[in-house]
């Protein structure tokens, strides 16, 4: 053809694309998680980085080694492995054993997102999914006890990595060259009120619950630096307000109607982690705007039913995965109306 | 002031700088011009000319047969090479004639005629049957079908369509500036024709010379008329698709069309702004729909230009005026980037419904087909879809051949704006996947 045209390509419209593709949105989605890594990193020291990095790396390695078994393309490039490693690691107690945590990621990347067909077609949220799949398995005290003092790390030194073993005293949180760091776990706030009452808690500050000055999962204390991120994704268009705000709403009507700490709840475990980071996740949450609310609603309910009455208080992660496989058919009865009937 | 709009769509980039403030200017003649028999929605026209023959320019060479047809006129005065099969842009075979045009054009408008004539219905309707008019705003349906709805339909309220919310063309915004008597005489005549007392001009917000400039002349000339018609400009919101049919009724009026119904449902009537002054000078002057505004740009053209082109031309031709190609075009586009064609024979005529040409280089031309990943669920279609439907479902749907489903989904009422396909972050083809359902649905009901 003339003037140096070779091929003109074909196709039905739109011939423009916004900017936005997925390798894009997950990597404002890293971005979003950077402040939480920064809160988490002051509070529980380099050993945060450490075991992000693990899980990183695992789910990496994970999703080529299983892509190349399938003989299917690699989609590393998706960014879609980064973004669970860094959840799987922010869901984590901070004293988690770095082969438990890349255990765990492995799980997520192979089980809850490959055998499913990969990136799309997961049912579960994979860093979710990991995570409770590892306190499932007969090593579940090694993480139960991995909650450690916020800022442990002023006496033993700010780079110190830990490493978590069984011993004859049960489980001691040990770093690299075996030394005991004895002292330096114990239960997080929601246990704390779960076992002790209302009352155990009243020494809790808010400041510290909004700061992230507690103990709890690596990635989840810090409020402030949540929020920084969502607040990013939210002015990207990646999240909207529907899922966080009925699952935060729901959380505070039920705590009232319980006579309880609304702002204990909000603000203790990992439900803004979960709201904002986890709950939002597109493959596994419903795409209607009428389903958004009604999924974060039972998220709500939910949280608030296993943290009165579950084994454990930790309810955010089981009541995501609980609802995940609910969303798919939420989104059939909520279809909007179409335009002019 | 509260701009008016629709719920749904979204901001695509507007690239109009490069042509916005560009005067529509006069395109040179080809040294041949090839007119299909089919450029509009409905029976192509029966072809009343031969081999060898010598046409003027405005004499009718097609007629139409049927009542959702149109006329076909020659654009010039030449002689004809040939009538036979050619292309067109769709690379669907359609019965043209080719004309290789005279050195020396006259001009086909008669101005003896009194441009104030009083007028009744049927000699307006009359004259732009005759001229062959359709939407120039790139459905191309016979404008004179629109203009006799059914006795029982009142249609009370006429929009004049200055949205042009398509990225890249500005052909409208230029008519709305230099052609503004017609525009508003080609409304009235359409208030009239169809008794209908109110009239809008809706344009969108960027463009706010036309509104200044529309606005100023209805004060100029309003008030002879204005106790029987009452005609205001509406000013829109900047986004896309502004100017669909069904948004701009419901952004002016508020009134929903019905789904999969027409507009005189809800006593509307929509016309594009190319179309309104053609109805003008068809009326008034007598001169029949053979040449249009086409805006020529794009990153991959030299010189963007609005270039006012006799229907046959060829776009190299346009494109050779525009000083060609400064980049290797990766997609040329018939019509807006969102919902236009792209074409492979660049040889094809310009016909009545085409509003522009854009090139696009190969870096914006991304392969949705081979690059898609699967759907994220991210509902981002769901959120900008302006007719409310989910078109991720349906994609979804149609991708298992569930073509029942797809059509339960609301396939049917997709009206391929391509919003979805724009903000698609795993860039799936889904305005492609919801035409294959409606395609294996009317095969369906075919047999």
């Amino acid at each position: 053809m003339a003037d140096g045209i070779d091929r003109l390509m074909l196709s039905a419209p739109s011939h423009l694309h916004s900017p936005v593709d997925v390798p894009q949105a997950m990597h404002d989605v890293i971005i979003a998680l950077i402040p939480a890594l920064i809160a988490a990193t002051i509070f529980f020291g380099l050993n945060a980085i450490f075991l992000s990095a693990v899980c990183v790396l695992s789910a990496c390695i994970t999703e080529v080694l299983v892509k190349r078994l399938l003989n299917s393309p690699l989609t590393l490039w998706d960014s879609s492995a980064i973004v669970t490693g860094l959840l799987l690691a922010f869901t984590l107690p901070p004293a988690t054993p770095w082969w438990l945590a890349a255990f765990a990621s492995f799980i997520a990347v192979a089980l809850a997102k490959e055998l499913f067909g990969g990136i799309g077609r997961n049912i579960f949220n994979p860093a979710l999914f990991g995570r409770v799949f590892i306190f499932l398995l007969p090593g579940w005290k090694l993480l139960l006890n991995g909650y450690i003092d916020p800022l442990w790390w002023k006496g033993q030194g700010f780079f110190t990595i830990i490493n978590t073993k069984f011993s004859t005293a049960g489980v001691s949180i040990m770093d690299m060259a075996g030394k005991h760091l004895d002292g330096i776990a114990g239960a997080t706030p929601l246990v704390i009120r779960r076992t002790y009452g209302a009352l155990a808690i009243k020494n809790i500050r808010y400041v510290d619950l909004f700061l992230g000055n507690i103990r709890g999962s690596l990635g989840e204390t810090s409020a402030f630096a949540l929020l920084i991120g969502a607040a990013y994704l939210l002015y990207k268009g990646h999240i909207n307000w529907r899922i966080p705000g009925s699952i935060i709403g729901t959380v505070a009507v039920v705590s009232i109607l319980w006579r309880q700490d609304p702002v204990f709840h909000i603000l203790a475990g990992g439900l803004i982690l979960g709201s904002f980071f986890m709950a939002t996740d597109w493959v596994t949450s419903p795409i209607t705007a009428k389903g958004q609310i009604v999924y974060g609603v039972l998220i709500g309910l939910f949280v608030m039913l296993m943290r009165r009455f579950g084994i454990k208080p930790e309810g955010v992660a089981l009541a995501i995965l609980h609802l995940n496989p609910v969303a798919f058919f939420i989104d059939r009865y909520t279809l909007p109306n179409k335009f002019g009937g | 002031m509260k701009l008016m709009t629709f719920k749904g769509g979204v901001h695509p980039p507007t690239f109009k700088s490069q042509t916005a403030d560009k005067p529509i200017v006069l395109c040179p003649l080809p040294p041949k011009i090839s007119i299909p028999m089919a450029q509009h929605i409905g029976m192509p026209a029966r072809c009343l000319v031969k081999e060898g023959e010598r046409v003027v320019a405005g004499q009718k060479i097609g007629e139409a047969d049927s009542f959702i047809s149109a006329t076909i006129h020659s654009s010039v005065s030449g002689v004809i090479e040939s009538v036979s099969l050619y292309p067109n842009f769709i690379d669907k075979m359609v019965e043209s004639v080719v004309i290789i045009p005279d050195k020396e054009q006259g001009d086909v408008t008669n101005q003896s005629l009194n441009m104030n004539k009083a007028l009744d219905a049927n000699q307006i309707r009359a004259a732009i049957k005759e001229a062959g008019i359709v939407g120039m705003g790139g459905a191309a349906f016979p404008t004179v079908v629109k203009l006799s709805p059914p006795p029982d339909k009142k249609i009370d309220s006429v929009i004049i369509n200055g949205c042009e919310c398509e990225p890249f063309l500005t052909c409208d915004h230029r008519l709305m500036l230099e052609r503004t008597d017609s525009l508003i005489d080609g409304l009235r005549l359409i208030m009239l024709c169809i008794d209908a007392d109110k009239g809008y001009i809706g344009i969108e917000d960027n463009k706010p010379g036309a509104i200044k400039c529309v606005t100023s002349e209805l004060n100029k000339v309003v008030p002879e008329w204005a106790n029987k018609m009452h005609i205001e400009v509406c000013p829109l919101s900047t986004k896309y698709p502004q100017g669909g049919e069904k948004q701009l009724i419901y952004a002016i009026l508020k009134r929903m069309v019905p789904a999969r119904r027409l507009p005189s449902e809800v006593g509307a009537l929509v016309q594009n702004v190319g179309t309104t002054v053609a109805i003008s000078e068809a009326v008034r002057y007598n001169r029949p729909l053979i040449n249009r505004v086409v805006t020529v740009t794009g990153p991959a053209i030299r010189d963007p230009q609005n270039l006012s082109v006799r229907l046959g031309t060829p776009i190299s031709w346009l494109i050779k005026i525009c000083r060609g190609f400064i980049d290797t075009p990766g997609k040329v586009i018939m019509g807006g980037p969102m919902c236009g064609f792209s074409i492979s024979n660049l040889e094809s005529p310009v016909t009545k419904g085409t509003s522009g040409i854009v090139a696009l280089t190969k870096e914006m031309v991304n392969m949705p087909l081979l690059h898609s990943l699967p759907c994220v669920r991210c509902g981002k279609c769901a959120d900008v879809c302006p007719m409310f439907l989910t078109p991720s479902l349906i994609g979804y749907y149609t991708e298992h051949k569930r073509f029942r489903d797809a059509e339960k989904a609301g396939a049917m009422d997709c009206i391929e704006c391509g919003s979805c396909v724009y903000v698609c972050p795993s860039r799936k083809p889904l305005v492609q996947l919801i035409r294959d359902a409606k395609g294996a649905a009317l095969s369906r009901k075919r047999n």
